[in-house]
């Protein structure tokens, strides 16, 4: 099969790749990823605008919610301007926080992909200021919390979201005087 | 760094509590400040007003002025846009577009926030959650208040307006969304970074006065 020749290094696009990171109360596949990405570009700067970006996502690692995409290295705040404008994916709250943004792939993975996002399952209850909560899930000290009460349950309903979120410190009835004094 | 004066937590309308907020935009490289309408340790705090007239605002403004670190006044409706730019001890009027079909910033209320030094805020959570016509009409709201704040030189406050972790932003972010909205860099920075450290600044200076003027060194 007759296959393109291809372009002098002169000619090619110059590309920059952005890594990103899902925040979701589920998680998130790459295609529901990618859709969204594309769609909000599209819906924000129209179809001659979203044909400039030249973004494509490239990988998306479903058990750490991690990926990047790549697009044209004059468009990097376009593409992420049109990453930040994703809020829901099928009815629910997340967010496509930019990680970092690279020329190669090989930096971007070490700059920015590296090291593991560990996130520990629980079904464990909890109380937090006399309300009753399930904790869900623990990553980083940050812990996501279903709360048993119907009102609360209701506002959470309203901003697509599943869970309340809690430090762990405050689960444990911990108070950090220096993290209150300072303001940290 | 960003400081954002509009985040709501669990003891108002949010689904976060304080310390979680706080920790998670420290992650991101936002100053964080909570607009509960309670005073919470160690966080800058304020209040967001929602009053339907002109009588009720103030009365909402002189109870709450001194308690909280920053006081925002929710807009709307030109009477409340008027009253709230007027009265130099109010920051910043947010989304005085709301439910409006223009901006909801004039000629009159450009030259008295310019006059008082009260910011019109922009909120990228309006951006961020509107669809089709109804984002359209968000970005033209923010193009207009942007000429206008030129023209007559009011500050613009962009603030994220979050209720929940996940329409918190970072700098990066809110800068590219302002860039969509007509903002230059600059623009954008200032409506970020200098503009609510100038508000908590201006506190800050106004509770170390023992008289108006007179302050200790």
């Amino acid at each position: 099969m007759l296959r393109a020749k291809p372009l002098p290094p002169s000619l090619r696009h110059r590309k920059r790749y952005i890594a990103f990171r899902a925040e979701s109360d589920r998680r998130l596949s790459r295609r529901e990823v990618g859709a969204a990405i594309t769609c909000s570009a599209l819906a924000l700067f129209g179809e001659t605008g979203f044909a400039e970006l030249h973004l494509r996502l490239l990988e998306f690692n479903e058990q750490e919610q991690r990926g990047f995409v790549v697009c044209s290295h004059t468009q990097v705040r376009r593409v992420i301007a049109a990453m930040s404008a994703v809020s829901e994916i099928a009815g629910e709250r997340v967010h496509l926080l930019p990680l970092g943004v690279s020329g190669t792939v090989r930096a971007l993975r070490r700059k920015f992909l590296s090291g593991e996002r560990g996130f520990i399952s629980s079904e464990e209850k909890v109380k937090l200021e006399g309300k009753d909560f399930i904790l869900r899930g623990t990553t980083c000290g940050l812990c996501y919390a279903e709360p048993v009460d119907e009102a609360l349950r209701e506002r959470l309903r309203i901003l697509k979201l599943r869970f309340v979120g809690v430090l762990d410190k405050e689960l444990r009835g911990e108070e950090d005087a220096a993290d209150a004094k300072h303001g940290l | 760094m960003f400081t954002d004066l509009h985040v709501h937590s669990l003891h108002s309308s949010g689904a976060d509590t304080p310390a979680f907020l706080r920790k998670l935009a420290k992650s991101l490289g936002v100053e964080l400040c909570l607009c509960d309408g309670v005073v919470h340790e160690g966080i800058a705090s304020g209040m967001e007003v929602h009053a339907d007239t002109r009588r009720e605002l103030l009365s909402e403004v002189r109870k709450s002025w001194k308690r909280f670190d920053f006081l925002l006044v929710h807009g709307g409706s030109m009477e409340i846009n008027r009253s709230a730019v007027r009265d130099s001890r109010v920051d910043a009027l947010l989304h005085p577009y709301a439910g409006r079909k223009d901006c909801g910033v004039d000629t009159v209320v450009a030259r008295y926030a310019a006059e008082q030094g009260v910011a019109i805020a922009v909120e990228l959570e309006d951006i961020v959650t509107a669809r089709g016509i109804e984002r359209a009409k968000v970005l033209s709201h923010f193009r207009e208040i942007l000429r206008l704040s030129r023209k007559y030189g009011f500050s613009v406050l962009a603030t994220s307006g979050a209720r929940c972790r996940y329409a918190l932003r970072s700098l990066r972010e809110g800068v590219a969304l302002l860039e969509c909205c007509g903002f230059s860099e600059d623009e954008a920075l200032r409506a970020l970074q200098q503009v609510p450290e100038g508000i908590l600044e201006k506190k800050r200076r106004a509770r170390r006065e023992v008289s108006r003027g007179v302050r200790f060194a």
